[in-house]
């Protein structure tokens, strides 16, 4: 008892005593060599390396220049040839036909034919990959007339089609080694064997993945002949290999914001920020709890919450508030007019104002959030603090996130949720689900109850559209009326960040920082 | 009354004793007095973030990554370790009380089946337990008492009951059980002020455990994420250890000092009410 007690004072007094030993860690002098490898953390180990039979990032990550698939999206996410070296489109836009290339060898050096591409679509993706999945339920037929030929057909057009063809939503898989295979157990899924600009070498676990070049390849040759993973779980561990030349490279998946202030001060540091693949950061709101049920209340609210105070301190300035409901990334479906930045500034006085117009007081409102998310503690923290000074005193929720999807998307528990969901490259992909009329029961669709007919039919149109010009004027009529509605909150879109070497050039050039790593070189 | 006299007495010649109910009473008086003394909302958010102490005088402490007053931070949360401590503890040795009381006043199969209730108990990793309660339960200061003050009773109970055997057969509790005293009577009148003193020793000591805890959960994001606490204000620290030190420095020693100072109180009670022990930690 006593000895316990002797413990506990002594766990108390470390307290003090481990912060300062954390620190140190100053500038370390770099070694100038000519280099021939390139070094890029990873938070953690993939659970193993078949992009085909999951969405997870890791996995993606390491096979997307060991895999290719038929196109790859360019940084305007713009399909461009991979595989396929042109492709034509029937006139009904429903029947697509890939000529590939010729002569294109697997790692192993069989012959790469239009049958792996059907094989991996017909018996893989369409089983084990979580988007494809989807996309497979709209080809009606997939034929291989001879080698080098691949027709799909769908059963309507489909706007995001194409782009759906990337090696993060379809690689291409070899059938001379998975066919009649448990994908999941097959020694290639571990130590996969690709088309790609790089081949896998070795893999130590919780340590580092190895790559190296593939001469062989169809395409451009890589530049740097060594690729090497390395894992480091410890986040801010991650900023300091960067800033002593350990790291060459840090995707923002695995950079923590934290940490950037001091990575930005680094002269041998570039830090890159923009909009890559469009994601909305907004809040839920239940459409059905009062008084948010008043178009008026939620008005208000949306001019209380100081977006901009968000973004500068809870994302590091990663995020833009300029946005429409379904953010300004797709330039086709933005226009001023319902810019919410312009509706709704923050503005307090004018809240009170809308609130008293309602006839309302003040009132409390149960906020719900994934408490594995620290930028969302902060802003909820900062609107807490805004909201305040207009009577509404919001009560904090943080959950675990299976506690969180039960309350928000199974009980619609909750008056406020936030939440960021991606566009997946199309806004029909990621942005319909936030808005359009849905039965309440499924994860990650929207939450809010709001049902606007008109909307619906002109999303539904949208997504069968091809033509750009068409398929904008559509997306701007339901945004405007969206702005209005306001049937959620949209805080801001977000901001890709990524720090590397400087030293490091020709990255970023495709729409996901992943694949194409090919192409980065060594300043000289 | 001869015991606190005694208890005083002891404290003054204790000064490790006194220095601790010295931080004791200055954490209460904090606490109570804290929105006269804070100089700002803790809760109010500014962009003047990342300030060092010292570099603004309107933030004494410094600031906060989203700009919140890290000192005001610091007083707040006094309220919420003190109140969720002694809360907590209160549970804890009121659970005791009872189950120690009916196990060593009744004895036999009453007393073995309540032990070993109390064992499994002490079993149960403590705070692992309360992160799964917690984590799925939500997480408001009412479920952090309870949970805390349900786990953490045995200790309390253990004694409580090993007093009761001491005193059951004394010749007061005899003499009252031959004139028709009830059980009930028995119990909480007759022999549980006695053996106050010893309860008050445990209780102090669960108050610093309880405050441990809570800041444990707090550090994992577990706390009332509507207060400001200290072991939140950690949590929100780690992430910027490396360049806003003053962020987890002072809610981290805020604390270090205040389970220190139930500690040492603690301590000096359990000595002045064992005389055995002042003579073996005499030197102090």
């Amino acid at each position: 008892m006593k000895h316990a007690r002797k413990n506990m004072v002594v766990f108390a007094l470390l307290l003090l005593l481990v912060t300062p030993a954390i620190f140190g860690g100053g500038a370390t002098e770099r070694p100038v060599t000519v280099r021939d490898d390139m070094v890029i953390a990873l938070g953690s180990d993939p659970e193993h390396l078949n992009p085909a039979i999951t969405t997870g990032y890791p996995v993606a990550a390491v096979t997307a220049d060991v895999y290719s698939a038929l196109v790859w999206r360019d940084n305007e996410g713009t399909p461009q040839p991979d595989l396929a070296r042109s492709w034509d489109v029937s006139a009904g836009d429903t029947v697509f036909t890939f000529h590939l290339h010729d002569n294109v060898q697997w790692h192993d050096g069989e012959p790469f034919t239009s049958a792996d591409v059907k094989f991996s679509m017909d018996e893989v993706l369409s089983q084990y990959h979580g988007r494809f999945e989807r996309i497979y339920g709209r080809i009606a037929s997939i034929e291989t007339p001879n080698d080098s030929t691949v027709v799909i057909t769908l059963n309507e057009p489909y706007a995001p089609f194409l782009i759906s063809l990337t090696v993060f939503d379809a690689p291409i898989l070899p059938k001379h080694i998975f066919e009649g295979q448990n994908v999941f157990d097959h020694a290639a899924t571990t130590a996969p064997v690709g088309t790609g600009p790089y081949r896998f070498v070795n893999w130590d676990r919780g340590n580092q993945i190895v790559l190296e070049r593939n001469e062989n390849y169809f395409g451009d040759a890589a530049n740097i002949s060594r690729v090497i993973f390395q894992m480091i779980p410890d986040e801010n561990a991650r900023t300091v290999a960067l800033q002593t030349g350990e790291v060459d490279y840090i995707w923002g998946f695995y950079l923590p914001s934290a940490g950037l202030a001091e990575l930005r001060a680094d002269p041998n540091v570039e830090v890159w920020q923009g909009v890559r693949i469009p994601a909305l950061h907004f809040l839920f709101v239940n459409n059905d709890s009062e008084p948010l049920d008043n178009p008026l209340v939620r008005q208000a609210i949306m001019h209380a919450i100081d977006r901009d105070l968000i973004v500068d301190l809870a994302m590091e300035g990663l995020g833009n508030t300029a946005i429409g409901p379904m953010g300004a990334a797709f330039p086709y479906l933005y226009d001023e007019s319902f810019d919410l930045s312009n509706l709704y500034p923050y503005d307090l006085e004018r809240a009170r104002a809308l609130l008293d117009e309602a006839g309302v007081g003040e009132f409390e409102l149960t906020i719900v959030y994934d408490s594995g998310r620290p930028a969302f503690a902060d802003a909820v923290d900062i609107m807490r603090d805004g909201l305040s000074n207009i009577g509404v005193r919001l009560n904090l929720q943080p959950q675990e996130r299976s506690v969180m999807i039960e309350s928000v998307y199974m009980q619609r528990n909750y008056d406020l949720s936030m939440q960021s969901f991606t566009s997946g490259g199309d806004p029909s992909i990621g942005y319909h689900r936030i808005y359009i009329t849905q039965a309440f029961g499924t994860p990650f669709v929207s939450a809010t109850g709001y049902s606007n007919p008109e909307v619906d039919e002109l999303l539904a149109e949208a997504a069968i559209t091809v033509d750009l010009g068409r398929r904008g004027e559509l997306y701007r009529q339901a945004n405007a009326i969206l702005a209005e509605d306001l049937p959620l909150f949209p805080l801001f879109e977000e901001m890709s960040v990524e720090a590397n070497n400087r030293e490091l050039t020709g990255l970023r050039e495709s729409l996901d920082v992943r694949d194409k790593i090919g192409r980065a070189r060594w300043a000289d | 009354m001869t015991e606190l006299r005694r208890i005083a007495y002891y404290f003054r010649r204790k000064h490790f004793a006194m220095f601790g109910l010295i931080l004791v009473l200055a954490l209460v008086t904090v606490a109570v007095l804290a929105p006269h003394i804070a100089p700002n909302n803790p809760h109010a958010v500014s962009r003047d973030r990342f300030l060092s102490p010292g570099a603004d005088a309107r933030y004494p402490l410094g600031t906060d990554n989203l700009g919140r007053c890290v000192l005001s931070g610091v007083i707040y949360g006094t309220r919420v370790s003190l109140f969720v401590g002694l809360a907590a503890a209160a549970t804890s040795t009121f659970i005791g009380i009872l189950i120690g009381s009916i196990s060593g006043y009744f004895g036999g199969k009453t007393d073995a089946f309540l032990m070993r209730f109390t064992e499994l108990f002490m079993t149960i990793p403590r705070f692992v337990l309360a992160l799964i309660v917690v984590a799925f339960f939500g997480s408001g200061l009412d479920r952090l008492i309870l949970v805390i003050g349900v786990l953490s009773w045995p200790g309390a109970a253990r004694l409580v009951r090993s007093e009761f055997l001491s005193h059951r057969n004394l010749p007061y509790v005899d003499s009252g059980r031959v004139s028709g005293m009830s059980h009930l009577r028995l119990i909480f009148v007759e022999i549980l002020p006695n053996i106050i003193p010893p309860v008050i020793v445990v209780a102090t000591l669960d108050v610093a455990t309880a405050i441990l805890l809570e800041a444990s959960l707090g550090f994992f994001g577990l706390g009332d994420p509507n207060l400001r606490s200290w072991g939140g204000m950690l949590s929100r620290a780690q992430s910027h250890i490396r360049t806003a030190w003053w962020m987890s420095v002072f809610p981290g020693s805020a604390i270090a000092v205040t389970v220190l100072g139930f500690n040492l109180v603690g301590d000096g009670l359990n000595e002045a009410a064992n005389p055995r022990m002042q003579i073996e930690g005499g030197s102090t």
